[in-house]
């Protein structure tokens, strides 16, 4: 009898594995298809409109410079913190990963509060840095939002690169720099090109810090999400969708690039608000 | 001539301890010591990868502690070889040039691709290369630059016993052909008597002697130096004159100057012992009866252990241990030369 019952219970847990992935599985591809079934059809005629294409445009140009600025600062932090061990790292290390605890809508926040209401805001404003309701604002909310992750992906890339490669390097007469281009960054590529496309894409979907920092304002800081947002909240659903569809295909072909390149131990959550 | 001089290091579990060593040009010189005696770290201080806590380190009285990994010049060869995985072979061995590859550097470049044997191996990547390859590859880019030193972290360890001797005798080929000043480290005694022109035996970050490896190998000074090179049979005693007498009462001969009273040890080579079912007629003023009490297969060699008051392990032929015919527990003689017995 007690074997029999050890049976039932294997069935019944084997079962519960397999409920549980089917009916989460079902609810993904439902949810997305909904969107994908209703934008689809629309998506050329709303590329035409001339508010869609501003977005798009918009879209990219933030995001491209974006992730440019977060290389450029990633890849010096990461390597420190991977490589070296000196007083403070921990405390360091805690301080950059705040931006990926806090809800973006309140770095926006954040942001807004800095660049709009003190006298360090007013010196760049008046130096023609101006942040707050511009596109540099949309930048540097994506930029803010974005540094953790990328120095997460290069800061395990780095880590997983034998620092011995880099010593053989130095004693065949390379310095510290000339060893960084010649060894550690050819080595580093994968985790680059993933580090790159994911942080494209969580750009190119950034809303809620950029709402706060550069509001949204139609056919001026209109990035894809935020005309997804203006144009579900004025009902013109076909505009909208179109927009969604196309942060979807996007997003799916960055995944799918982040996992041929290996590059999977990371956490990509990508919080929506 | 490489000199350290009174070496201190902290790392982590490792400790380097007053370590001072003189190395001469050509030289080939091997650190011997267990896993985990900071044998690796006196090879990153020379290369620069640490600076010592205390001490210098001279090359022909430079202060090569004042220089930086890629100001000095040395060749650094890891237990795991650390091929760049990302360069082929050729682009492996040439990265310690940084000029045009043309005349003397390109002749230099073909004659240790011939001597390394890897012509075959150019256009390949390190992960499809075998363990011996890997360490040929390695050899070769760390001689390119012709390297005032080159240092060898266990380079034979991670190979399969038949291409680790094949290594060890190019090993000895390259020395001969380039002369260059190694420090090999390793763990195995063999390896370090095969290769080494000196010997320094370390244990718990310290040397603890320093010779060629017939000194070390049949007059070391201390147990754990004696145990490491197989000496098998060290037992502590009194010397009394031209013998020592063990702690049960046993007197063995010696051949050593009167040192009266002395706690010294002694270590006879479990080869150097002759064993018989009769007491044999011989010169040799060690003779003991005892009883054998074990015998262990060694492959080639049978090792027996005998009590003759204290056990004492002998070696002998397959072949003579079956024309014996010995059985546990029986009675044998145990015979060997004064001069056999090293005391320390």
């Amino acid at each position: 009898m007690e074997e029999h019952k050890t049976g039932i219970q294997n069935i019944i847990f084997s079962s519960l594995i397999v409920i549980a992935i089917v009916f989460l599985i079902i609810f993904i591809i439902m949810a997305i298809s909904m969107v994908l079934i209703r934008g689809v059809p629309n998506l050329w005629q709303s590329i035409q409109t001339e508010e869609i294409r501003f977005a798009i445009k918009l879209s990219f140009y933030t995001s491209i410079t974006s992730t440019f600025l977060c290389i450029i600062f990633s890849v010096p932090i990461a390597y420190g913190l991977a490589r070296y061990n000196f007083k403070g790292k921990e405390l360091i290390s805690a301080i950059i990963d705040i931006p990926m605890a806090l809800p973006p809508i309140v770095s926006g926040v954040a942001l807004l509060l800095l660049f709009g209401t003190t006298s360090f805001g007013n010196f760049l404003a008046d130096n023609g840095l101006k942040f707050v309701f511009t596109i540099k604002g949309i930048i540097l909310a994506q930029f803010f939002v974005n540094i953790p992750y990328i120095l997460r992906i290069l800061k395990s890339t780095f880590k997983d690169i034998d620092p011995r490669l880099e010593f053989v390097s130095r004693t065949l007469g390379y310095n510290s720099l000339q060893t960084f281009f010649k060894v550690t960054l050819p080595l580093a590529k994968n985790g680059l090109i993933a580090g790159l496309v994911i942080t494209w894409a969580r750009a190119l979907g950034e809303f809620g810090a950029a709402l706060m920092l550069a509001g949204a304002t139609r056919m001026r800081t209109e990035t894809l999400p935020i005309s997804l947002f203006l144009n579900m909240s004025s009902g013109d659903l076909k505009l909208g969708l179109a927009a969604a569809t196309m942060i979807i295909f996007i997003s799916l072909v960055s995944l799918l690039i982040f996992e041929f390149m290996g590059v999977n131990n990371f956490i990509i959550s990508r919080k929506k608000d | 001539m490489l000199e350290l001089k009174n070496l201190y290091k902290t790392l982590g579990d490792f400790k380097l301890q007053d370590i001072n060593l003189e190395i001469k040009d050509g030289e080939y010189f091997v650190i011997l010591g267990p896993t985990g005696t900071g044998k690796t770290v006196i090879l990153e201080i020379i290369a620069g990868m640490y600076h010592p806590d205390q001490g210098n380190l001279f090359y022909n009285s430079r202060n090569y502690d004042k220089l930086l990994p890629e100001e000095r010049k040395v060749g650094f060869v890891y237990q795991d070889f650390a091929l760049f995985p990302h360069l082929n072979v050729k682009k492996n061995i040439e990265f310690g040039i940084h000029t045009e590859i043309r005349g003397e550097i390109k002749e230099r470049l073909n004659s240790l691709i011939k001597l390394l044997n890897i012509a075959h191996l150019l256009d390949r990547y390190p992960s499809t290369l075998s363990g011996g390859e890997q360490q040929r590859v390695a050899i070769a880019r760390a001689l390119v630059t012709e390297p005032e030193i080159l240092l060898l972290d266990e380079p034979l360890s991670s190979l399969d016993p038949q291409t680790k001797e094949n290594l060890q005798r190019e090993l000895i080929k390259i020395h001969e052909s380039l002369k260059t000043t190694t420090l090999h480290i390793t763990h195995d005694f063999k390896e370090a008597l095969f290769l080494a022109d000196r010997i320094a035996v370390m244990h718990n970050g310290r040397i603890i002697q320093v010779g060629t490896p017939k000194e070390i190998f049949s007059t070391p000074e201390s147990v754990f130096v004696a145990n490491f090179v197989g000496m098998e049979n060290i037992f502590q005693g009194k010397l009394d004159d031209k013998k020592v007498i063990l702690d049960n009462g046993l007197e063995i001969d010696v051949v050593i100057k009167s040192r009266i009273n002395e706690n010294v040890y002694i270590a006879i080579r479990p080869e150097n012992i002759l064993l018989s079912k009769k007491r044999l007629k011989s010169s040799a003023r060690n003779v003991f009866k005892g009883k054998l009490l074990h015998v262990m297969d060694q492959g080639a060699l049978y090792k027996l252990t005998i009590d003759i008051g204290v056990l004492i392990n002998v070696f002998i032929t397959n072949q003579s241990y079956n024309e014996m015919n010995y059985k546990i527990g029986d009675e044998t003689w145990v015979t060997f030369k004064a001069s056999a017995v090293h005391v320390f």
